[in-house]
Protein backbone atom coordinates (compact mmCIF):
# COMPACT_ATOMS: atom_id res chain seq x y z
CA UNK A 1 0.00 0.00 0.00
CA UNK A 2 1.62 3.15 -1.12
CA UNK A 3 -0.05 6.57 0.04
CA UNK A 4 1.33 10.04 -0.83
CA UNK A 5 2.48 11.87 2.02
CA UNK A 6 -0.54 13.67 2.59
CA UNK A 7 0.38 17.95 2.09
CA UNK A 8 -3.15 18.98 2.15
CA UNK A 9 -3.73 21.70 -0.48
CA UNK A 10 -6.24 23.47 1.58
CA UNK A 11 -3.57 23.18 4.60
CA UNK A 12 -1.49 24.71 2.36
CA UNK A 13 -3.14 27.52 0.88
CA UNK A 14 -4.23 28.79 4.59
CA UNK A 15 -0.86 28.21 5.56
CA UNK A 16 0.08 30.84 2.43
CA UNK A 17 -2.66 33.03 3.90
CA UNK A 18 -1.57 32.96 6.98
CA UNK A 19 2.21 33.99 6.55
CA UNK A 20 0.96 36.70 4.09
CA UNK A 21 1.82 35.10 1.07
CA UNK A 22 0.91 36.93 -2.18
CA UNK A 23 0.02 33.72 -4.60
CA UNK A 24 -1.13 36.29 -7.10
CA UNK A 25 -4.10 38.35 -7.59
CA UNK A 26 -6.98 35.34 -6.93
CA UNK A 27 -4.64 32.66 -5.10
CA UNK A 28 -5.04 30.60 -7.96
CA UNK A 29 -2.88 27.22 -8.26
CA UNK A 30 -0.46 26.94 -11.10
CA UNK A 31 -2.44 24.96 -14.18
CA UNK A 32 -2.15 22.19 -14.64
CA UNK A 33 0.15 21.02 -17.26
CA UNK A 34 2.65 24.27 -16.17
CA UNK A 35 6.13 22.91 -16.62
CA UNK A 36 8.82 23.60 -13.57
CA UNK A 37 11.94 23.61 -14.90
CA UNK A 38 15.24 23.87 -12.48
CA UNK A 39 19.02 24.22 -13.01
CA UNK A 40 21.56 24.81 -10.73
CA UNK A 41 24.95 25.56 -11.49
CA UNK A 42 28.51 25.42 -9.49
CA UNK A 43 31.34 27.79 -10.08
CA UNK A 44 34.92 26.67 -8.97
CA UNK A 45 38.21 26.66 -9.18
CA UNK A 46 41.20 24.76 -9.80
CA UNK A 47 44.51 25.69 -8.28
CA UNK A 48 43.36 29.22 -7.65
CA UNK A 49 42.06 29.66 -10.88
CA UNK A 50 38.34 30.27 -11.59
CA UNK A 51 36.93 27.98 -13.70
CA UNK A 52 33.71 28.32 -16.71
CA UNK A 53 29.88 27.90 -14.59
CA UNK A 54 28.54 24.54 -14.93
CA UNK A 55 25.35 24.09 -15.35
CA UNK A 56 23.20 20.55 -13.86
CA UNK A 57 21.32 18.33 -15.71
CA UNK A 58 19.10 15.51 -14.89
CA UNK A 59 21.76 12.93 -15.41
CA UNK A 60 24.89 14.78 -14.31
CA UNK A 61 26.99 17.30 -16.45
CA UNK A 62 30.20 18.09 -16.58
CA UNK A 63 30.07 20.38 -20.04
CA UNK A 64 30.93 23.95 -18.98
CA UNK A 65 29.35 27.10 -19.89
CA UNK A 66 26.32 28.95 -19.91
CA UNK A 67 23.31 27.02 -21.85
CA UNK A 68 25.29 23.90 -21.63
CA UNK A 69 23.12 21.97 -18.88
CA UNK A 70 19.87 20.65 -19.25
CA UNK A 71 16.63 21.42 -17.08
CA UNK A 72 15.38 18.81 -14.37
CA UNK A 73 11.62 19.44 -15.23
CA UNK A 74 8.12 17.94 -14.73
CA UNK A 75 4.92 19.09 -15.30
CA UNK A 76 2.27 20.18 -12.41
CA UNK A 77 -0.49 17.30 -12.91
CA UNK A 78 -4.25 18.04 -12.67
CA UNK A 79 -5.63 18.59 -9.31
CA UNK A 80 -9.15 17.66 -9.17
CA UNK A 81 -10.95 19.39 -6.01
CA UNK A 82 -14.15 21.28 -5.73
CA UNK A 83 -16.91 21.71 -3.17
CA UNK A 84 -20.40 21.46 -3.01
CA UNK A 85 -22.11 24.25 -0.60
CA UNK A 86 -25.64 25.12 -0.02
CA UNK A 87 -26.25 28.60 -1.26
CA UNK A 88 -29.40 30.51 0.77
CA UNK A 89 -28.15 29.27 4.46
CA UNK A 90 -32.51 28.34 4.92
CA UNK A 91 -34.83 26.01 3.22
CA UNK A 92 -37.27 26.82 0.69
CA UNK A 93 -40.88 27.29 1.42
CA UNK A 94 -43.36 25.56 -1.15
CA UNK A 95 -46.91 25.53 -1.37
CA UNK A 96 -48.38 21.98 -2.85
CA UNK A 97 -48.75 22.79 -6.71
CA UNK A 98 -46.27 25.82 -6.87
CA UNK A 99 -44.07 25.16 -9.97
CA UNK A 100 -40.44 25.89 -10.48
CA UNK A 101 -39.52 25.48 -6.75
CA UNK A 102 -35.64 25.48 -7.04
CA UNK A 103 -33.06 24.85 -4.04
CA UNK A 104 -29.49 26.82 -4.73
CA UNK A 105 -26.34 25.50 -4.54
CA UNK A 106 -22.56 26.98 -5.74
CA UNK A 107 -20.71 24.37 -7.20
CA UNK A 108 -16.85 25.64 -6.68
CA UNK A 109 -13.76 24.05 -9.08
CA UNK A 110 -11.16 24.04 -6.52
CA UNK A 111 -8.51 22.78 -8.82
CA UNK A 112 -5.41 23.80 -11.36
CA UNK A 113 -7.81 22.63 -14.22
CA UNK A 114 -10.94 22.65 -16.37
CA UNK A 115 -13.29 20.30 -15.21
CA UNK A 116 -17.09 19.51 -16.06
CA UNK A 117 -19.52 17.86 -13.47
CA UNK A 118 -22.68 15.51 -13.51
CA UNK A 119 -24.96 15.66 -10.93
CA UNK A 120 -27.47 13.29 -9.02
CA UNK A 121 -30.46 14.19 -6.50
CA UNK A 122 -30.73 12.00 -3.24
CA UNK A 123 -33.79 11.98 -1.11
CA UNK A 124 -32.54 11.90 2.51
CA UNK A 125 -34.36 10.91 5.32
CA UNK A 126 -34.49 11.39 8.71
CA UNK A 127 -32.18 13.70 8.46
CA UNK A 128 -31.81 17.32 9.93
CA UNK A 129 -30.08 20.63 8.53
CA UNK A 130 -28.81 23.59 10.85
CA UNK A 131 -31.69 25.71 9.78
CA UNK A 132 -34.92 23.22 9.13
CA UNK A 133 -37.06 20.69 10.73
CA UNK A 134 -36.11 17.23 10.70
CA UNK A 135 -36.85 15.26 7.07
CA UNK A 136 -40.23 13.82 7.44
CA UNK A 137 -41.16 13.48 3.63
CA UNK A 138 -40.18 12.59 0.11
CA UNK A 139 -40.33 14.48 -2.84
CA UNK A 140 -40.31 11.57 -4.78
CA UNK A 141 -37.30 11.65 -7.22
CA UNK A 142 -39.41 12.22 -10.55
CA UNK A 143 -40.89 15.22 -9.29
CA UNK A 144 -37.34 17.23 -9.34
CA UNK A 145 -34.19 17.82 -11.57
CA UNK A 146 -30.88 19.46 -11.47
CA UNK A 147 -31.09 22.61 -13.55
CA UNK A 148 -27.20 24.35 -14.13
CA UNK A 149 -27.37 28.77 -13.89
CA UNK A 150 -26.76 29.61 -17.36
CA UNK A 151 -26.66 33.67 -16.72
CA UNK A 152 -25.60 33.89 -13.67
CA UNK A 153 -28.23 35.25 -12.05
CA UNK A 154 -28.21 32.76 -9.29
CA UNK A 155 -31.83 32.28 -9.66
CA UNK A 156 -33.90 29.85 -11.29
CA UNK A 157 -35.44 30.72 -14.57
CA UNK A 158 -35.86 29.97 -18.10
CA UNK A 159 -32.56 30.02 -19.51
CA UNK A 160 -31.36 27.56 -16.97
CA UNK A 161 -31.69 24.35 -19.35
CA UNK A 162 -28.55 22.35 -18.50
CA UNK A 163 -28.91 19.61 -16.38
CA UNK A 164 -24.75 19.54 -15.97
CA UNK A 165 -21.44 21.40 -16.30
CA UNK A 166 -19.49 21.29 -19.27
CA UNK A 167 -16.99 23.31 -18.07
CA UNK A 168 -15.95 25.17 -15.17
CA UNK A 169 -12.57 26.76 -15.06
CA UNK A 170 -10.38 26.95 -12.02
CA UNK A 171 -11.28 29.05 -9.33
CA UNK A 172 -14.52 29.48 -10.52
CA UNK A 173 -17.73 29.23 -9.26
CA UNK A 174 -21.63 28.33 -10.90
CA UNK A 175 -24.72 28.06 -9.01
CA UNK A 176 -26.74 25.03 -9.47
CA UNK A 177 -30.39 24.48 -8.68
CA UNK A 178 -32.89 21.31 -7.41
CA UNK A 179 -35.89 22.42 -9.16
CA UNK A 180 -39.38 20.79 -8.74
CA UNK A 181 -41.41 21.77 -11.73
CA UNK A 182 -44.66 21.00 -9.73
CA UNK A 183 -44.48 20.67 -6.38
CA UNK A 184 -46.82 17.68 -5.72
CA UNK A 185 -50.47 17.83 -4.20
CA UNK A 186 -49.24 15.22 -1.76
CA UNK A 187 -47.08 17.18 0.14
CA UNK A 188 -49.50 18.92 3.57
CA UNK A 189 -48.48 21.30 5.92
CA UNK A 190 -45.71 20.80 7.95
CA UNK A 191 -43.27 18.30 5.71
CA UNK A 192 -39.73 19.32 5.40
CA UNK A 193 -37.64 17.38 2.41
CA UNK A 194 -34.32 17.25 2.77
CA UNK A 195 -32.61 16.60 -0.28
CA UNK A 196 -29.06 16.12 -1.44
CA UNK A 197 -27.17 17.39 -4.67
CA UNK A 198 -23.61 15.48 -5.39
CA UNK A 199 -21.61 16.69 -7.90
CA UNK A 200 -19.14 14.34 -9.67
CA UNK A 201 -16.01 15.46 -12.04
CA UNK A 202 -16.23 14.78 -14.96
CA UNK A 203 -13.89 15.32 -18.13
CA UNK A 204 -14.59 18.83 -19.02
CA UNK A 205 -16.51 19.25 -22.84
CA UNK A 206 -18.47 15.92 -22.05
CA UNK A 207 -21.48 17.62 -20.65
CA UNK A 208 -20.99 15.94 -17.60
CA UNK A 209 -21.38 12.24 -19.46
CA UNK A 210 -17.97 11.16 -18.33
CA UNK A 211 -16.36 11.05 -14.87
CA UNK A 212 -12.95 11.76 -14.49
CA UNK A 213 -10.47 8.92 -13.36
CA UNK A 214 -7.55 8.92 -11.25
CA UNK A 215 -4.13 8.25 -13.06
CA UNK A 216 -3.32 5.10 -12.02
CA UNK A 217 0.27 2.89 -13.15
CA UNK A 218 3.76 4.23 -13.55
CA UNK A 219 3.98 8.33 -12.88
CA UNK A 220 5.34 10.19 -16.14
CA UNK A 221 7.08 13.53 -15.05
CA UNK A 222 6.44 14.76 -18.34
CA UNK A 223 2.23 13.88 -18.84
CA UNK A 224 -0.53 15.54 -17.38
CA UNK A 225 -1.85 13.02 -14.56
CA UNK A 226 -4.79 13.10 -12.76
CA UNK A 227 -4.87 13.18 -9.06
CA UNK A 228 -8.15 13.30 -6.77
CA UNK A 229 -7.36 15.99 -3.96
CA UNK A 230 -10.98 16.57 -2.34
CA UNK A 231 -11.99 15.63 1.19
CA UNK A 232 -13.07 12.09 -0.03
CA UNK A 233 -10.55 11.37 -2.95
CA UNK A 234 -13.10 10.19 -4.80
CA UNK A 235 -13.56 13.70 -6.65
CA UNK A 236 -17.01 13.68 -5.77
CA UNK A 237 -18.95 16.18 -3.06
CA UNK A 238 -22.52 17.07 -2.15
CA UNK A 239 -24.57 19.47 0.07
CA UNK A 240 -27.98 19.55 1.28
CA UNK A 241 -30.89 21.78 1.07
CA UNK A 242 -34.43 21.87 2.57
CA UNK A 243 -38.12 22.13 1.06
CA UNK A 244 -40.77 23.10 3.81
CA UNK A 245 -43.73 22.85 2.60
CA UNK A 246 -46.43 25.37 4.11
CA UNK A 247 -49.88 24.89 3.02
CA UNK A 248 -53.32 26.82 4.26
CA UNK A 249 -55.78 24.26 5.46
CA UNK A 250 -59.33 25.61 6.75
CA UNK A 251 -61.67 24.06 9.44
CA UNK A 252 -65.03 24.86 9.46
CA UNK A 253 -67.39 25.26 12.54
CA UNK A 254 -71.00 26.06 12.56
CA UNK A 255 -73.27 26.64 15.48
CA UNK A 256 -76.68 27.10 16.31
CA UNK A 257 -78.23 28.49 18.91
CA UNK A 258 -82.07 29.75 19.82
CA UNK A 259 -82.04 32.96 20.85
CA UNK A 260 -85.35 33.80 22.09
CA UNK A 261 -88.82 31.96 21.42
CA UNK A 262 -91.32 34.43 22.45
CA UNK A 263 -92.24 32.61 25.14
CA UNK A 264 -88.73 31.67 27.56
CA UNK A 265 -85.91 33.88 27.67
CA UNK A 266 -84.45 31.25 29.80
CA UNK A 267 -84.88 28.34 27.84
CA UNK A 268 -85.96 29.05 24.53
CA UNK A 269 -87.26 26.34 22.39
CA UNK A 270 -87.30 25.52 18.42
CA UNK A 271 -90.63 26.72 17.67
CA UNK A 272 -92.13 28.72 14.72
CA UNK A 273 -91.74 31.99 15.09
CA UNK A 274 -88.33 31.63 17.12
CA UNK A 275 -85.09 33.44 16.29
CA UNK A 276 -81.87 30.91 15.75
CA UNK A 277 -78.34 32.55 15.11
CA UNK A 278 -75.80 30.74 13.36
CA UNK A 279 -72.17 31.32 13.98
CA UNK A 280 -69.69 29.54 11.46
CA UNK A 281 -66.04 29.62 12.25
CA UNK A 282 -63.92 29.29 9.29
CA UNK A 283 -60.14 28.19 11.06
CA UNK A 284 -56.95 28.40 9.22
CA UNK A 285 -55.02 25.42 10.78
CA UNK A 286 -51.99 26.04 8.25
CA UNK A 287 -49.07 28.21 8.43
CA UNK A 288 -49.54 30.57 5.86
CA UNK A 289 -52.38 32.91 5.08
CA UNK A 290 -55.85 31.44 3.14
CA UNK A 291 -56.22 33.78 0.54
CA UNK A 292 -59.25 35.08 -1.10
CA UNK A 293 -61.54 33.22 0.87
CA UNK A 294 -65.36 32.88 0.07
CA UNK A 295 -68.08 31.75 2.05
CA UNK A 296 -71.36 29.63 0.88
CA UNK A 297 -74.14 29.05 3.22
CA UNK A 298 -78.23 27.71 2.19
CA UNK A 299 -80.59 29.36 4.63
CA UNK A 300 -82.20 26.32 5.88
CA UNK A 301 -85.45 25.11 4.93
CA UNK A 302 -88.62 26.35 6.39
CA UNK A 303 -86.71 29.64 7.64
CA UNK A 304 -86.34 32.92 7.21
CA UNK A 305 -83.46 35.52 7.23
CA UNK A 306 -84.06 37.73 10.20
CA UNK A 307 -82.40 40.79 9.25
CA UNK A 308 -80.80 44.21 10.43
CA UNK A 309 -79.67 41.96 13.83
CA UNK A 310 -75.97 43.35 13.40
CA UNK A 311 -75.17 46.97 14.27
CA UNK A 312 -78.90 47.55 13.76
CA UNK A 313 -78.81 47.82 9.52
CA UNK A 314 -76.31 44.45 9.06
CA UNK A 315 -77.86 40.99 8.18
CA UNK A 316 -74.52 39.46 8.34
CA UNK A 317 -71.97 39.90 11.01
CA UNK A 318 -68.40 39.54 10.29
CA UNK A 319 -65.63 38.82 12.90
CA UNK A 320 -62.13 39.11 11.61
CA UNK A 321 -62.78 39.80 8.28
CA UNK A 322 -62.40 43.52 5.86
CA UNK A 323 -65.43 44.72 7.28
CA UNK A 324 -67.92 44.22 9.93
CA UNK A 325 -71.34 43.82 8.35
CA UNK A 326 -72.39 43.30 5.33
CA UNK A 327 -76.70 42.76 3.55
CA UNK A 328 -77.82 39.48 2.29
CA UNK A 329 -79.71 41.46 -0.79
CA UNK A 330 -80.69 39.83 -3.21
CA UNK A 331 -78.14 38.84 -6.02
CA UNK A 332 -75.89 41.30 -3.77
CA UNK A 333 -77.32 43.98 -5.89
CA UNK A 334 -75.86 46.67 -3.24
CA UNK A 335 -72.20 45.26 -4.35
CA UNK A 336 -71.37 45.10 -0.64
CA UNK A 337 -70.04 41.31 -1.01
CA UNK A 338 -73.42 39.56 0.83
CA UNK A 339 -75.90 38.81 -0.67
CA UNK A 340 -78.94 35.77 -1.02
CA UNK A 341 -78.84 33.96 -4.09
CA UNK A 342 -81.41 30.97 -5.06
CA UNK A 343 -81.54 30.35 -1.07
CA UNK A 344 -77.91 30.76 -0.58
CA UNK A 345 -76.31 33.17 1.86
CA UNK A 346 -72.79 34.40 -0.28
CA UNK A 347 -70.17 35.91 1.39
CA UNK A 348 -67.42 36.93 -1.05
CA UNK A 349 -63.93 37.37 -0.67
CA UNK A 350 -64.15 40.90 -0.52
CA UNK A 351 -65.48 40.82 3.09
CA UNK A 352 -63.69 38.00 4.31
CA UNK A 353 -60.07 38.82 2.60
CA UNK A 354 -57.45 36.11 3.48
CA UNK A 355 -56.68 34.66 6.64
CA UNK A 356 -53.42 34.22 8.17
CA UNK A 357 -52.25 30.87 9.53
CA UNK A 358 -53.81 30.28 12.88
CA UNK A 359 -56.25 33.02 12.18
CA UNK A 360 -60.47 32.75 12.34
CA UNK A 361 -63.03 34.44 10.89
CA UNK A 362 -66.80 34.36 12.12
CA UNK A 363 -69.71 34.99 9.92
CA UNK A 364 -73.06 35.10 11.93
CA UNK A 365 -76.85 35.33 11.00
CA UNK A 366 -80.11 35.09 12.22
CA UNK A 367 -83.32 33.39 10.99
CA UNK A 368 -86.57 32.55 12.17
CA UNK A 369 -88.23 29.62 11.82
CA UNK A 370 -91.60 29.92 10.01
CA UNK B 1 49.33 19.73 -28.84
CA UNK B 2 49.44 15.91 -29.48
CA UNK B 3 49.29 15.88 -25.44
CA UNK B 4 46.22 17.35 -25.79
CA UNK B 5 44.53 15.72 -28.62
CA UNK B 6 44.85 12.51 -26.54
CA UNK B 7 43.30 14.17 -23.39
CA UNK B 8 40.48 14.66 -25.90
CA UNK B 9 39.96 11.30 -26.90
CA UNK B 10 40.50 10.01 -23.61
CA UNK B 11 37.37 12.35 -22.52
CA UNK B 12 35.26 11.42 -25.27
CA UNK B 13 36.09 7.51 -24.52
CA UNK B 14 35.07 8.26 -21.13
CA UNK B 15 31.50 9.76 -22.32
CA UNK B 16 31.26 6.71 -24.91
CA UNK B 17 31.84 4.59 -21.98
CA UNK B 18 28.89 6.12 -20.28
CA UNK B 19 30.69 8.22 -18.16
CA UNK B 20 33.26 6.34 -16.33
CA UNK B 21 34.20 7.11 -13.32
CA UNK B 22 38.12 7.50 -14.04
CA UNK B 23 38.97 10.74 -12.52
CA UNK B 24 40.21 12.90 -15.62
CA UNK B 25 42.09 16.21 -16.18
CA UNK B 26 39.84 18.75 -16.90
CA UNK B 27 39.48 19.92 -21.38
CA UNK B 28 37.80 22.76 -22.94
CA UNK B 29 34.60 21.02 -23.00
CA UNK B 30 34.91 18.81 -19.88
CA UNK B 31 34.57 20.42 -16.87
CA UNK B 32 36.48 19.34 -13.35
CA UNK B 33 32.63 19.23 -11.81
CA UNK B 34 29.64 16.78 -12.88
CA UNK B 35 26.81 18.59 -11.81
CA UNK B 36 23.26 16.97 -11.19
CA UNK B 37 19.73 17.94 -10.38
CA UNK B 38 16.56 15.59 -9.45
CA UNK B 39 13.43 16.59 -8.47
CA UNK B 40 11.64 14.18 -5.86
CA UNK B 41 8.63 13.94 -3.53
CA UNK B 42 8.12 11.97 -0.40
CA UNK B 43 6.36 8.57 -0.71
CA UNK B 44 4.71 7.45 2.61
CA UNK B 45 4.45 3.44 2.52
CA UNK B 46 4.00 0.81 4.20
CA UNK B 47 7.11 -1.66 4.31
CA UNK B 48 7.95 -6.08 4.24
CA UNK B 49 7.41 -5.31 8.04
CA UNK B 50 3.81 -3.43 8.49
CA UNK B 51 5.59 -0.35 9.50
CA UNK B 52 5.41 3.11 7.92
CA UNK B 53 7.78 4.55 6.40
CA UNK B 54 8.74 7.02 3.86
CA UNK B 55 10.99 7.21 1.06
CA UNK B 56 11.93 9.61 -2.10
CA UNK B 57 10.58 9.05 -5.41
CA UNK B 58 10.51 10.43 -8.78
CA UNK B 59 8.41 13.85 -8.65
CA UNK B 60 6.48 12.64 -11.81
CA UNK B 61 2.79 13.31 -9.89
CA UNK B 62 3.12 16.54 -8.66
CA UNK B 63 -0.17 18.71 -7.74
CA UNK B 64 -0.53 22.48 -6.42
CA UNK B 65 0.41 22.50 -2.61
CA UNK B 66 3.08 19.46 -3.06
CA UNK B 67 6.40 19.64 -1.62
CA UNK B 68 9.71 18.32 -4.51
CA UNK B 69 12.63 17.92 -2.76
CA UNK B 70 15.02 19.21 -4.93
CA UNK B 71 18.44 17.34 -4.70
CA UNK B 72 22.10 18.46 -6.56
CA UNK B 73 24.73 16.41 -6.52
CA UNK B 74 28.52 17.85 -7.54
CA UNK B 75 31.10 14.93 -8.27
CA UNK B 76 34.59 16.36 -8.59
CA UNK B 77 35.59 14.08 -11.88
CA UNK B 78 39.34 15.51 -12.24
CA UNK B 79 42.61 14.47 -10.80
CA UNK B 80 42.91 17.57 -9.07
CA UNK B 81 40.86 19.63 -6.20
CA UNK B 82 38.38 21.92 -7.13
CA UNK B 83 38.10 25.01 -4.69
CA UNK B 84 35.86 28.21 -3.97
CA UNK B 85 32.74 25.60 -4.67
CA UNK B 86 29.59 27.39 -4.89
CA UNK B 87 26.10 25.88 -6.19
CA UNK B 88 23.48 28.10 -6.98
CA UNK B 89 19.97 27.41 -7.59
CA UNK B 90 17.31 29.62 -8.38
CA UNK B 91 14.00 28.66 -6.97
CA UNK B 92 11.98 27.33 -9.58
CA UNK B 93 9.21 29.32 -10.95
CA UNK B 94 5.39 28.52 -9.40
CA UNK B 95 7.73 27.23 -6.41
CA UNK B 96 7.58 28.31 -2.97
CA UNK B 97 11.09 27.86 -0.63
CA UNK B 98 10.26 25.93 2.26
CA UNK B 99 12.15 27.51 5.49
CA UNK B 100 14.36 25.98 6.80
CA UNK B 101 14.99 22.93 4.65
CA UNK B 102 17.95 23.71 2.43
CA UNK B 103 21.05 21.88 3.83
CA UNK B 104 24.03 20.55 2.65
CA UNK B 105 27.12 18.63 4.85
CA UNK B 106 29.70 21.03 5.75
CA UNK B 107 28.28 23.87 3.45
CA UNK B 108 27.46 27.49 4.06
CA UNK B 109 24.40 28.07 2.96
CA UNK B 110 23.25 31.79 1.79
CA UNK B 111 19.97 33.48 0.22
CA UNK B 112 18.83 35.72 -2.43
CA UNK B 113 15.94 37.70 -3.02
CA UNK B 114 17.06 39.17 -6.47
CA UNK B 115 19.00 36.59 -7.53
CA UNK B 116 22.55 38.03 -7.80
CA UNK B 117 23.42 39.07 -3.86
CA UNK B 118 23.57 36.42 -1.25
CA UNK B 119 23.38 36.69 2.21
CA UNK B 120 22.96 34.53 5.06
CA UNK B 121 18.42 34.68 6.09
CA UNK B 122 19.08 37.21 9.33
CA UNK B 123 20.74 39.74 6.75
CA UNK B 124 17.99 39.86 4.49
CA UNK B 125 15.95 41.96 5.01
CA UNK B 126 12.81 43.81 2.78
CA UNK B 127 11.99 47.71 2.50
CA UNK B 128 8.58 48.30 3.50
CA UNK B 129 6.09 51.40 2.51
CA UNK B 130 6.74 53.26 5.61
CA UNK B 131 10.39 53.35 5.09
CA UNK B 132 11.24 50.87 7.44
CA UNK B 133 12.94 47.23 6.82
CA UNK B 134 11.40 43.92 8.42
CA UNK B 135 13.39 40.35 7.92
CA UNK B 136 12.82 38.77 4.84
CA UNK B 137 10.76 35.56 5.00
CA UNK B 138 11.42 32.18 3.67
CA UNK B 139 9.10 32.26 0.69
CA UNK B 140 10.60 35.54 -0.26
CA UNK B 141 13.64 33.48 -1.48
CA UNK B 142 14.24 33.43 -5.06
CA UNK B 143 17.88 31.14 -5.07
CA UNK B 144 20.03 29.65 -2.69
CA UNK B 145 23.56 29.06 -2.68
CA UNK B 146 25.98 26.19 -0.97
CA UNK B 147 29.19 27.73 -0.26
CA UNK B 148 31.82 24.47 0.37
CA UNK B 149 34.71 26.52 2.84
CA UNK B 150 37.24 23.79 1.72
CA UNK B 151 38.37 22.29 -1.40
CA UNK B 152 36.59 19.34 -3.27
CA UNK B 153 39.45 16.39 -3.00
CA UNK B 154 39.39 14.68 -6.71
CA UNK B 155 36.25 12.04 -6.92
CA UNK B 156 35.16 13.32 -3.93
CA UNK B 157 30.94 13.92 -3.86
CA UNK B 158 28.88 16.67 -2.96
CA UNK B 159 25.21 16.67 -2.29
CA UNK B 160 23.29 19.57 -1.39
CA UNK B 161 19.03 19.16 -0.84
CA UNK B 162 16.14 21.67 -0.34
CA UNK B 163 12.61 21.44 -0.43
CA UNK B 164 10.13 23.61 -2.46
CA UNK B 165 6.60 23.81 -2.76
CA UNK B 166 4.07 23.65 -6.05
CA UNK B 167 1.82 26.67 -5.69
Amino acid sequence: MITRTPIGLRAALVAAAAVGWSLGASAQMTTAGTPINNRASVNYSVGGLPQAVIESSPTGNTTPGVGAGVNTSFVVDNLVDLSVSELSGSNTVVTPGVTNAALSFTVVNDGNSPQGYQFAVAEEVGTTLPFGGTDNANIGLANVVVRVDANGNNTYDAADTAAAIDVLNPNQSVTVFIVSPTVPLTLINGNFINLNLQARTAVPGTSGGTLQTASAGVNNPTTVEVLFADPGFDATENASDQFAVQTAGLTITKVQTVLDDGFSAVNPRAIPGATVAYVTTILNTGSIAAQAVSFSDPIPANTTLFPNQFSATGDVGITGGLVATCNADAGDADLDGCGLTAGNLTVSSAVLGSIAGGASVQVQFQVKIN
Amino acid sequence: MSTRTTVLRLAMLAAALGGATTALAQTADRGCIELKTVAEIQETYTDARGNEATRLVPAAKVVPGDEVVWTIVANNVCTTPAGDIAITNPVPQHMRYVGSSAFGPGAQIVFSLDGSTFAAPEALVVAQADGTNRPARADEYSAIRWVLPRPMGPSESLMVRYRATVL
